[in-house]
């Protein structure tokens, strides 16, 4: 095994065992050495995360070692972050906005969601929770996102969802945006019904379903 | 809407006592689960209802009038706590949003638990609301409610949610300090309404988010959960209540192995999400238990009417079937937005495949 692919099957072993610390000095191995950075997401951080994915698919991980596991693949990322700039990893036409749709403020769901979109090559804007409609669109707007995620665990706020779409249509900007729409009491007949043009169950689905729609 | 007078040979307070006995009844009783449905038919706003317990139950009186053929009660109270008793913030739910208010973290480090005061149970957070909430139910010949969300779920109103998932893994130490400190003031508030009101006279309505598998191991539920529940529980049957309403919010199938080892009173109702099968649900629990549950919260919003039927008919074909008992409920609190027509739709399937005979 050659030393730079001993350094991403390292990355993807410190995300799946959690490991800040370990994660942070193999993405600074990383650098020091030149390996190509797109290579040690994909290849590594990634990778780890589908493991991640995995165990929390067959009951081994629930959802505080995915959040650690996220924390892990955070410290390596935030490393490989300024090297990004302007690369076509992070290139112009992947930004994403995520936020939680206004009236909830549960976001675990969400953040995973944004995990897992930065770690295929996302450029994230998280808004964060109980975020109005308009703020989105304004957001969406400046920094020329081509999706937009919306998330909810309350059958309360669903609504919101609906609302946003119905907006973008009177507004006549709907086709700008691709929309999907996550969260527990969200089930993909609603998505359909409110004409989002993507659900997903879990984050790892959504990171798949955002590079779908990336294509369409 | 149906006249259920027409069929029903019990009133609602007949069928709910012949339930908790064990006895025959007329027919399946109807909970809605509702907080922000009753403050919507009452024409006014969460933030309104939860800072006025007197409207609130004015509210909750208003929803028993307009629909006599459901077995409710006024009810008060919201899970998302913990915070403001501790010297955090709540946030209210106004400008006519149907969100129940939310605690704002405050614990950022787990060093910092160890500082946390003891609140007094007489004047912490939302406490004093409850009180005057119970003293006008016990008026009306109401049970007294009994602080019904479980240690975890307000230990991650004070240190936030995530935190407190990731330091179940890095932190235990500091994890169990705090679930100590939360239970020690849940059973302070406790006594104090057992004290006023008598324990015969207190129902519990025990709200179950956090320890959802979804969320954390049936392990984890074990060893962070279960004692301190058990402690709660303690206390209630030595006091004497009898109605307990365990509400398992999300997917709790793994964890009720462990419930068998809580000393819950016998007929105890345990209220499931739809993550969970009624019919297996009704297997683990036994006959002792009631079981309830649980039309889609997301279909009685959203769903059409022939979709709510269809939902319906699912819950009661499986729940009659549970020879314990079985109360037609939502899977979680009745959404404030479902379409009257929805609700039509419940009361009908109801009056035609609810009847035991």
């Amino acid at each position: 095994m050659t030393k730079d692919k001993e350094i991403l099957d390292g990355l993807a072993d410190a995300v799946l065992a959690m490991d800040e610390k370990r994660a942070k000095s193999l993405a600074e191995e990383v650098i020091k050495r030149g390996v190509d950075i797109r290579e040690a997401v994909l290849e590594g951080l990634s990778k780890g995360m589908e493991e991640v994915g995995r165990n929390y698919n067959n009951g081994t991980y629930f959802v505080s070692e995915m959040l650690l596991c996220s924390d892990a693949m955070n410290a390596a990322f935030d490393v490989f972050k300024p090297h990004l700039k302007g690369t076509e990893f992070l290139s112009k036409g992947r930004d994403i906005i995520i936020g939680v749709v206004q009236g909830d403020i549960h976001d675990i769901g969400k953040n995973l969601v944004k995990v897992m979109l930065e770690s295929v090559g996302f450029t994230v804007h998280d808004l964060g929770t109980d975020v109005p409609l308009e703020r989105f669109i304004e957001d969406a707007q400046r920094v020329n996102a081509r999706i937009i995620c919306l998330s909810t665990l309350m059958t309360t706020s669903m609504c919101q969802m609906e609302r946003f779409i119905q907006t973008l249509e009177e507004r006549g900007i709907r086709d700008r945006y691709k929309i999907l729409v996550g969260g527990s009491p969200v089930t993909q007949s609603f998505a359909d019904a409110i004409n989002a043009d993507g659900y997903a169950d879990d984050a790892f689905l959504a990171a798949k379903k955002a590079r779908e729609l990336m294509e369409t | 809407m149906n006249d259920f007078s027409k069929k029903d040979t019990q009133t609602g307070k007949e069928r709910m006592a012949a339930l908790m006995e064990g006895k025959p009844l007329d027919r399946v009783p109807f909970n809605p689960c509702s907080i922000g449905f009753s403050a919507r038919i009452y024409g006014i706003d969460r933030g309104r209802f939860y800072r006025n317990p007197e409207t609130a139950f004015d509210a909750g009186i208003h929803l028993m009038k307009t629909c006599p053929w459901m077995n409710t009660k006024p009810s008060y109270g919201w899970a998302d706590r913990g915070s403001w008793e501790f010297g955090g913030k709540v946030v209210w739910p106004d400008n006519n949003r149907f969100i129940a208010p939310c605690s704002v973290p405050f614990i950022k480090d787990p060093g910092e638990i160890s500082s946390l005061p003891d609140p007094d149970p007489e004047t912490a957070g939302m406490n004093p609301l409850v009180d005057s909430f119970n003293t006008l139910s016990r008026g009306h010949g109401f049970p007294a409610s009994l602080p019904g969300g479980t240690p975890t779920t307000l230990s991650a109103g004070i240190v936030g949610r995530e935190n407190f998932l990731r330091w179940l893994v890095r932190y235990p130490e500091a994890i169990h300090a705090l679930q100590e400190k939360v239970t020690r003031f849940i059973l302070n508030t406790a006594e104090l309404t057992i004290k006023k009101h008598g324990g015969e006279n207190c129902s519990v309505f025990c709200g179950v988010p956090m320890e959802s598998n979804q969320l954390i191991s049936p392990g984890r539920f074990e060893e962070f959960a279960k004692p301190y529940i058990k402690q709660i529980f303690s206390l209630y049957r030595s006091a004497g209540v009898k109605s307990v309403v365990v509400h398992l919010c999300g997917d709790h199938a793994a964890n009720l192995p462990h419930w068998h080892e809580i000393d819950l009173p016998r007929r105890t109702v345990f209220s499931i999400g739809n993550e969970m099968d009624l019919e297996k649900t009704g297997a683990d629990i036994g006959s002792s238990h009631i079981l309830a549950g649980n039309i889609s919260s997301t279909l009685l919003q959203q769903g059409s009417v022939e979709e709510v039927v269809k939902e319906v008919s699912r819950c009661l074909d499986a729940g009659m079937k549970h020879p314990g008992g079985f109360i037609l409920m939502p899977a979680c609190e009745f959404p404030p937005d479902t379409p009257m027509e929805n609700l039509d739709a419940i009361a009908r399937t109801l009056y035609e495949k609810g009847y035991y005979s």
